[in-house]
């Protein structure tokens, strides 16, 4: 088979101006910038190393707190009336623990016997202390 | 006079001096490689790419090379690789991979001020584009670059009775797509 077969041989392309005589320069260049990329990398990453587990820590707690807060709204569809209606709750019950069951009743019955009750009232006239805590005890 | 591959290895792997070692392996190997690869990617600017990566990735594994091959031929196998696997990824992005590749590089040939052939220098590329790229390569490196079958099967790791009938598919492309006036 003939070599030139197909025309000519010669290499039907050119390069720019000086591009071989440039190249080693141009190669060295971009090792060297690739370098100091790599050394920057390296000098970070140290105090990244150092950084990163309390980040991640900080962000554990942060995560917990989100979730603490939010849930009950997020699961509790009339989420406001029940956490007020909780509060109450627990005040009664904190103030039953401290106060003494004869202290309620005497504090009821005080109160009671300030009030002025109309002619009508189905418990009219003086009432014994034991008298007035039967009626006004409910279940 | 041209750098003994012995001395550079010398250089590269008992001297510690691995910049000195690449900037003998480029003053002897980058303008074979570049056309290698030019002539694979018809673009200037692409070549150069490819040039540089090649030589960068010959200068990282430099200290490692055992020497089981020649230098020629393992920088060959790196521009080669390289070259291959930045034609596949660009034919990736185009819609039909093939002949959008082809009429893509046939137009760059029409326009590239950086072309210097004549008109049938012009036709017998344009043909080339139209090749399977693995066939381009073995045309190339046995019609361009004269190199032996045996020189182009040690680079490739093909046989040779492959690459010579590769080469033989390759001619009879072409001569029918010259007769057919295809182009």
């Amino acid at each position: 088979m003939k070599e030139n077969l197909f025309g000519r041989k010669e290499r039907p392309f050119k390069v720019p101006d000086n591009y071989f005589e440039d190249f080693e320069q141009r190669l060295f260049a971009k090792i060297e910038a690739e370098a100091k990329r790599e050394r920057n990398k390296d000098s970070l990453a140290p105090v990244i190393s150092v950084i990163k587990p309390w980040l991640a820590m900080a962000a554990a707690f942060l995560v917990i707190a989100l979730v603490y807060y939010q849930a009950p709204k997020l699961f509790n569809g009339s989420d406001e009336t029940a956490i007020l209606n909780n509060t109450d709750e627990e005040f009664i019950n904190s103030l039953a623990l401290i106060i003494d069951e004869n202290d309620i009743n005497e504090l009821i019955i005080a109160e009671d016997s300030s009030l002025v009750l109309p002619p009508d009232t189905l418990f009219w006239g003086e009432f014994t202390e034991e008298e007035l805590a039967a009626v006004t005890y409910f279940e | 006079m041209q750098p003994d591959d012995k001395e550079i290895l010398h250089l590269a792997q008992e001297a510690g001096k691995p910049d000195q070692a690449l900037a003998l392996l480029m003053k002897k190997y980058k303008e074979r490689l570049y056309w290698h690869i030019r002539k694979m990617v018809i673009v200037h600017e692409d070549a150069d790419d490819l040039l540089q990566n090649t030589f960068m990735k010959a200068w990282k594994s430099i200290g490692k090379f055992r020497g089981d091959a020649s230098l020629y031929t393992w920088l060959y196998r790196i521009a080669t690789n390289e070259t291959l696997n930045y034609i596949n990824k660009k034919k990736e992005g185009l819609l039909n991979e093939d002949s959008d590749m082809e009429i893509m590089l046939g137009n760059k040939i029409e326009t590239d001020p950086l072309f210097s052939g004549d008109e049938i220098q012009k036709r017998l590329q344009k043909c080339l584009l139209a090749l399977p790229e693995k066939q381009r390569l073995v045309f190339n490196m046995k019609y361009f670059e004269d190199m032996t079958y045996e020189q182009i099967s040690e680079i490739l790791g093909t046989s040779v009775g492959a690459l010579k009938a590769s080469y033989f598919h390759a001619v009879r492309k072409i001569e029918a797509f010259i007769k057919n006036e295809v182009f």
